[in-house]
């Protein structure tokens, strides 16, 4: 359904997008993360036609967005992450409009309206003036009209943001229901933990570039093989020593030695490793008096990577 | 039959907003309302004054005619405004999204513009009618200016348009727009009168004021008619320009409608040098023609040289798609970039080099013939003033690949040192004639003279060709050569550029997939 090639798109000096590839399928939930600058909107601006890449190649539907870009208008919903201005216009005046702008039979209009109003549960506001609507109102707004021409795509700039919890898990409602109706969902944030319940993919991406991609199972597991152990020891002068040990065991990375006896490190290994490590810790003779084990939360994960991306980029760089 | 016209404007999905806007808008229906109040209260009071009869006609139609024009300066303003947030906050990129097109969307504007008009236009004509009947007044006369207003209207419209899309202002810039728009008008109206009174007075026929025109009109005189027609070929071409103008300035970066801005500045200048070339004027019609070709050339250039220089994707697929001749042939040699923008100023300088031509062989030898190759030869010269400050600015890191900082550069200088050239030539020239110059002195007021010629449009225009100095008659084409070679040289130096990142970057990316 979407396919993106090699994507670059440079500002200036910016490279906002770099090198982007994957694939959606029908039907789809993609969620789509980065920090911010990260290229999310460019990269959605760029599916939805409205800017050019510098290189490389995006289909919707089989259709290039360098040459069909007007049929993949009609094909895709694009909710944007600012609303425009609709001075003196009320919610139906602007659905309406919009409905004419697709050129639906006017016979359709009204049912359609009706339709999508209910879904986005605008019903009762119908009459109310655009400028006057709250945030999360108006994101229904926004939703309403990407959804008026019914479209295959839909693609969504960090809908979420700014809205109440209890409007968030409505959203997500929506979004499920759309994914059911078996339209591919494309939406942004910059949260993970959001988006990780509702979407069936991730993509992950820190300044332009794709740091992971895949369902949300593999990209879980992906990030949290293995286990982060937090030991502190009495005597804080053995710290060296347990470094020295710990980097001798296979499987052990990132020692990361901390204040008051405290080291961090991780494990990538079965969890059967992690009493037999610490049975032979006190065997060398260390005073331990703490050994946690901890499963990073995929936010935890999440900054790690970006963090690891920076420093790499800086490493590259000098 | 046109209720279904009607229906079918209302599904314009732009229309439909800007009506179902303007009528929600309370400011504006207290306007209209307010409107009605005021006209009526006007044909009231004049009618109520005891006057002989025949005063107040007149001061009642004046009123009236003066709250039109405000209504619909105001029309034009708030429709202005709209476009302006519309465009600045990116509303116009969602509707566009729709993938309403271009034109659709700027003809619902103009269209809903024009309806607003009619609505006011409604109320106050009647009232206008009614002040004939307080005598004083001829009755052409309301029916000239009624319609003068109508026919305003369009232009303005989309005037206010095209300026809302192309200029971004803050705070009181909007003063400065509307002061802008108001002598726009203004020109523009005194220069069409201008043609329909010169067209027609090439018979012995004249047309002293446009109202007598107008009875002409009305009493089926051919010439009068003839005028018409020529005002009428002019209007069109006006108003389409700047409704592609828009459309341009709205149109997605894989599309353009830069080719039709280009052909109607063509055709129009062409009709004027054909209006001119007909008119009974003397040798300043030379100047005249050769001038508007000249400015209109470096008008296109300005606005159209230095950009990319790619074709817009949906333009180069259009242009596969056309097989016959006139789409096809049109479509290359108004091409959006840089290449057809070369193009286009070369046939306009054409155009005003053959309108030379055709004028001093109709009218026999009216200048010395060094002078009429020099005018011939003024249109030819703008690739030379568009390359030259770019060539020089071009040394500077900040001006690389960044084409809109360059057109601003090159603007400015073309101003500033064209005007400074301008100050100094004339203040040498005048201490010259009395005698107040040394012999070196005299040498710098040539150089400057030189200079003024060489370096800005706006200073070689105003200081003209230096005549006294013996390169007078090699200038103009030592500069038609250059400008023609700086053309090519920088548009083929940039066409490889573009073509060597291309190849680097599939490079790039073959070398990162193996
Ligand atoms: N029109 C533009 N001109 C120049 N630079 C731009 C433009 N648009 C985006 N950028 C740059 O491209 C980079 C990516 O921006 P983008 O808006 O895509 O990020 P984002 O992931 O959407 O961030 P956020 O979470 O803040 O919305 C940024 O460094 C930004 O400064
Ligand atoms: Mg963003």
């Amino acid at each position: 359904m979407l396919k993106v090639d090699n994507l670059t798109k440079i500002f200036g000096k910016t490279r906002a997008v770099d090198d982007l590839s994957f694939e959606l399928e029908e039907g789809d939930v993609c969620g789509f993360i980065g920090p911010n600058g990260a290229g999310k909107t460019t990269t959605m601006r760029i599916i939805a036609t409205l800017e050019e890449p510098t290189d490389g190649q995006v289909r919707v539907g089989g259709e290039s967005i360098h040459e069909e870009p007007y049929r993949i208008r009609r094909r895709i919903g694009f909710m944007p992450d600012h609303y425009g201005t609709y001075p003196d216009m009320t919610c139906r005046d602007y659905l309406e409009f919009y409905a004419r702008a697709y050129e639906i039979e006017p016979k359709a209009r009204a049912r359609r309206i009706d339709g999508i109003m209910d879904f986005t549960g605008l019903g009762d506001i119908a009459d109310k003036k655009v400028e006057e609507l709250s945030k999360g109102m108006r994101q229904r707004l926004n939703l309403s009209r990407a959804l008026i021409n019914d479209p295959k795509l839909m693609v969504m700039d960090e809908p979420a943001a700014g809205l109440d919890p209890r409007a968030r898990v409505e959203l997500r409602y929506l979004i499920r229901n759309l994914a059911e109706q078996g339209k591919t969902v494309f939406v942004s944030s910059h949260i993970l933990t959001e988006l990780s319940e509702i979407c069936d993919h991730m993509l992950i991406i820190d300044q332009g570039r794709k740091i992971s991609f895949g369902s949300v199972e593999e990209i879980q597991r992906g990030l949290r093989e293995g286990f982060e152990i937090r030991v502190r020891l009495v005597d804080p002068s053995q710290v060296e020593g347990l470094v020295r040990f710990l980097v001798q065991r296979p499987g052990i990375q990132d020692v990361r030695p901390g204040e008051n006896g405290v080291l961090l490190f991780s494990l990538r290994d079965e969890a059967e490793r992690i009493p037999a490590l610490l049975r032979e810790a006190v065997n060398e003779g260390f005073s331990v008096m703490e050994f946690r084990p901890e499963t990073p939360t995929m936010e935890d994960v999440f900054m790690r990577i970006t963090g690891q991306t920076n420093g790499g980029n800086n490493g590259n760089g000098a | 039959m046109f209720g279904r016209t009607l229906a079918g404007v209302y599904d314009n999905a732009m229309v439909y907003k800007d009506i179902t806007q303007w009528l929600r808008n309370r400011t504006f229906l207290a306007l209209f309302f307010g409107l009605l109040v005021l006209s009526e209260a006007v044909g009231l009071v004049c009618v109520s004054i005891p006057a002989e009869a025949g005063e107040m006609g007149p001061v009642a139609f004046g009123i009236l005619s003066g709250v039109l024009a405000l209504f619909v300066m105001t029309i034009a303003l708030m429709g202005m405004t709209l476009t302006y947030r519309e465009f600045h906050n990116r509303t116009f990129e969602l509707y566009s999204l729709s993938g309403m097109s271009l034109e659709r969307t700027i003809g619902g504007k103009s269209i809903s513009m024009f309806a607003q008009f009619l609505f006011g236009f409604c109320c106050i004509v009647p009232f206008m009618f009614f002040s004939f009947l307080l005598g004083g007044l001829d009755f052409y006369l309301i029916f000239a200016v009624a319609l003068s207003i109508a026919v305003a209207v369009p232009p303005l419209c989309l005037l206010a348009l095209c300026t809302a899309l192309h200029f971004r202002f803050k705070g009181f810039g909007i003063l400065l727009w509307v002061g802008g728009i108001v002598v726009t008008i203004l020109v523009a109206s005194y220069i069409s009168l201008f043609f329909i009174i010169t067209i027609a007075t090439r018979t012995s026929m004249p047309f002293g004021k446009p109202l007598d025109f107008f009875k002409a009109l009305l009493d089926f005189d051919g010439d009068a008619w003839n005028g018409l027609s020529v005002f009428l070929l002019f209007y069109g071409q006006v108003c389409l320009l700047l409704f592609y103008l828009c459309c341009n300035a709205i149109s997605p970066p894989q599309d353009s409608r830069e080719h039709f801005v280009k052909f109607f500045a063509f055709t129009l200048t062409a009709t004027a040098l054909i209006a001119f070339a007909s008119a009974r004027l003397g040798p300043e019609t030379l100047i005249v023609g050769g001038v508007s070709a000249f400015v209109m050339s470096c008008a296109i250039g300005l606005c159209y040289f230095y950009k990319s220089i790619e074709v817009p994707l949906m333009f180069a697929k259009r242009q596969r798609e056309r097989r016959f001749f006139p789409g096809k042939i049109l479509g290359v040699l108004f091409m959006p970039g840089a290449w057809g923008t070369l193009w286009t100023v070369l046939l306009i300088a054409l155009a005003g080099g053959a309108f030379t031509g055709l004028v001093v062989s109709l009218k026999g030898s009216l200048l010395s013939d060094q002078r009429a190759i020099s005018y011939a030869l003024l249109p030819c010269q703008a690739p030379y003033f568009l390359i030259f400050p770019a060539g020089f600015l071009l040394n500077f890191e900040r001006y690389r690949g960044k084409p809109k900082a360059l057109r601003n550069a090159v603007l400015l200088w073309w101003v500033l040192v064209g005007v400074g050239l301008v100050v100094v030539v004339a203040a040498l020239s005048d201490a010259q004639e009395s005698n107040l110059l040394g012999p070196g002195q005299a040498a710098a007021s040539s150089v400057c003279q030189i200079l003024a010629y060489v370096v800005s449009p706006i200073s070689a225009m105003a200081v003209g060709m230096p005549e006294y100095v013996e390169l007078g008659s090699v200038l103009p084409w030592f500069r038609v050569v250059l400008g023609g070679m700086g053309v090519y040289l920088a548009i083929r130096s940039l066409t490889k550029t573009a073509a060597r990142n291309r190849m680097e970057r599939a490079k790039t990316r073959s070398a990162a997939s193996s």
